[in-house]
């Protein structure tokens, strides 16, 4: 039990040990004030009990953030598994869409700040769009391969026993589906907050925790970026732990179903 | 005539079938096939490997459409699959996503039924096929004969009247596959639906079947069609069994293999030039 604790708690180590060693390094040889583990520590420690940062409590950075998150990542979710079952159903819509995706997914995450502000002005729309459209195409393009991976013979069983339309697509091919459409899920929701983050250092939105990094570095606060970018990956962590692995659990593991869509 | 006409279930006219896009450019599976298949009729059919098996029985559930003739089903056109044609796969094909209950379920579902009077309808088929015990358990937990029980299970459900099968059992282990036989002759008893069913082992259709259509490679189709007189149960090592299977065999030898016909195997020195991998390796041969 301890041996596995301890395994699990190795690489977090050997993280910190790096991190102290870079702090020590830079300190000493650029004579600027790299934040050590430690004091990065104190500083979120302060910044969750309560401290200011740029005119706001960190809780509301964090909590206006998510809410951006999840609009954003909610609307690719709909249209992008919605958009990967018909297209993996329908070869015409196939035909004369999928290119275009393939364009999409060329297109890094924060060009699309100046179609964003050109679209919906600065704001909170802008942010939203920018998320859903970064987090859209790998979801789309992923369920759309679980899709054309399917066992044909699976598909003609559900046919063969009455079923079509919309039951063919909600009661086989999403669920059939499932693995490809996870994995999708993942990389869009990491796709998804990186373009978040950096949306929110430029597009000027006031609160979010990507606001929060960029001005504390302005006022050479580097404490409080670095917990910033620390409760930014805690954010990620919990998020896997707390919906994709029970996600997963309760469903390819429980059905067998390989990840390879097969 | 109309009494009589009324018996059969399937006709199919001068069918062909091409593979290819949109049927017309790819090499010719399946020529002039003119069959028709009574009500209640167990049909086993056999062939070489490749000769368009699976792809009449393809047909005839709707999956694929001919690209030339006409093909009935109980007076109407088959237009696609339907519930009214069950298919047992050579796979089970279970939705692994849905308990075995549930798969029977399924298409109970899709005849518009509410969802109580299905479970109670899908148990008592499981119950038909020996596997109510394994209700609640998920597809990948089962065995490859209990999967396939549960797929015949789903099918019966539908109340068929043809039972289309792809080789059913010939995935499973001998011992499986007899029992699984016997079984099928039980609720074939029960039931009486037209059966379809698509065999390479000659003994399988011996032992199973009113009528053996055997099929050779376009543009020979149909090469043989022809009736077991023995009553049913019928025993596996009987000597009348014995020479239903001859039979069979002898029709089958007359046929091409999946290769065509072997050349003349020639003495040892004599190596053709389609043997050498590459003409410099000749050379220096």
């Amino acid at each position: 039990m301890a041996k596995t604790i301890l395994g699990k708690m190795l690489p977090f180590l050997i993280f910190l040990i790096l991190w102290e060693g870079i702090a020590v390094t830079v300190q000493l040889r650029r004579h600027v004030a790299f934040p050590t583990p430690w004091e990065v520590a104190g500083t979120l420690a302060s910044l969750l009990s309560g401290a200011q940062l740029s005119d706001a409590p960190i809780m509301r950075h964090v909590g206006d953030s998510l809410l951006r998150w999840v609009n954003g990542f909610g609307i690719a979710s709909v249209i992008g598994i919605g958009y990967g079952l018909l297209a993996g159903w329908s070869k015409k819509l196939r035909d004369a869409t999928l290119p275009i995706l393939h364009i999409l997914q060329l297109v890094p995450g924060l060009a699309w700040i100046p179609v964003a502000i050109l679209c919906f002005g600065i704001g909170e729309a802008a942010t939203v769009a920018m998320i859903a459209v970064t987090a859209f195409t790998p979801i789309a393009l992923n369920v759309l391969s679980g899709v054309r991976q399917l066992d044909e013979t699976l598909l003609r069983a559900a046919r063969m026993m009455g079923a079509n339309g919309r039951t063919l697509l909600i009661r086989v091919m999403l669920p059939g589906a499932l693995p490809a459409t996870l994995s999708g899920l993942r990389i869009g929701l990491g796709n998804g907050w990186r373009v978040l983050v950096a949306a929110e250092m430029i597009v000027g939105t006031g609160t979010g925790l990507g606001y929060a990094i960029i001005q504390a570095r302005w006022t050479l606060d580097y404490q409080a970026a670095f917990a910033c970018i620390g409760i930014i990956c805690l954010i990620g962590l919990t998020v896997e732990q707390l919906i994709f692995k029970p996600l997963e659990k309760r469903t390819i593991d429980r059905w067998c179903l390989s990840s390879d869509g097969s | 005539m109309v009494p009589f006409k009324r018996r059969l279930m399937i006709t199919i006219g001068n069918l062909r079938h091409r593979y290819g896009a949109n049927g017309s450019t790819g090499p010719v599976i399946l020529d002039d096939v003119s069959l028709s298949l009574e009500k209640g009729e167990f049909v086993c059919v056999l062939g070489p490997s490749g000769c368009g098996k699976t792809t009449l029985l393809n047909l005839i559930a709707g999956f694929t459409t001919p690209s030339a003739g006409t093909l009935f089903f109980n007076g109407e056109k088959i237009a696609g699959p339907g519930p009214d044609r069950g298919v047992v796969f050579q796979e089970a094909t279970l939705f692994p996503w849905l308990t075995v209950l549930k798969n029977v379920a399924f298409g109970l579902e899709q005849q518009g039924k509410k969802s109580c009077a299905c479970t109670e309808a899908a148990m008592h088929y499981l119950e038909l096929v020996g596997m109510a015990a394994h209700a609640d358990a998920y597809p990948h937990t089962l065995s490859g004969g209990m999967k396939q029980r549960v797929a015949i299970a789903r099918v019966l459900a539908l109340e068929p009247d043809v039972l289309l099968m792809d080789e059913p059992f010939s995935a499973l282990d001998a011992n499986t596959r007899e029992r699984l036989q016997k079984e099928l002759l039980r609720l074939w008893g029960m039931f009486k639906p037209t059966v379809f069913y698509v065999t390479h082992s000659v003994e399988e259709a011996a032992f199973l079947a009113d009528r053996v259509i055997i099929m050779g490679p376009a543009p020979q189709s149909i090469h043989a069609d022809k009736h077991i007189e023995l009553a049913h149960p019928r025993e596996r090592f009987s000597p009348e069994m014995g020479e239903v299977i001859q039979a069979l065999r002898r029709d089958l030898d007359t046929l091409p293999c999946c290769i065509g016909p072997m050349p003349p195997i020639k003495g040892e020195q004599q190596k053709g030039p389609l043997l050498c991998p590459s003409p410099e390796l000749s050379e220096r041969l």
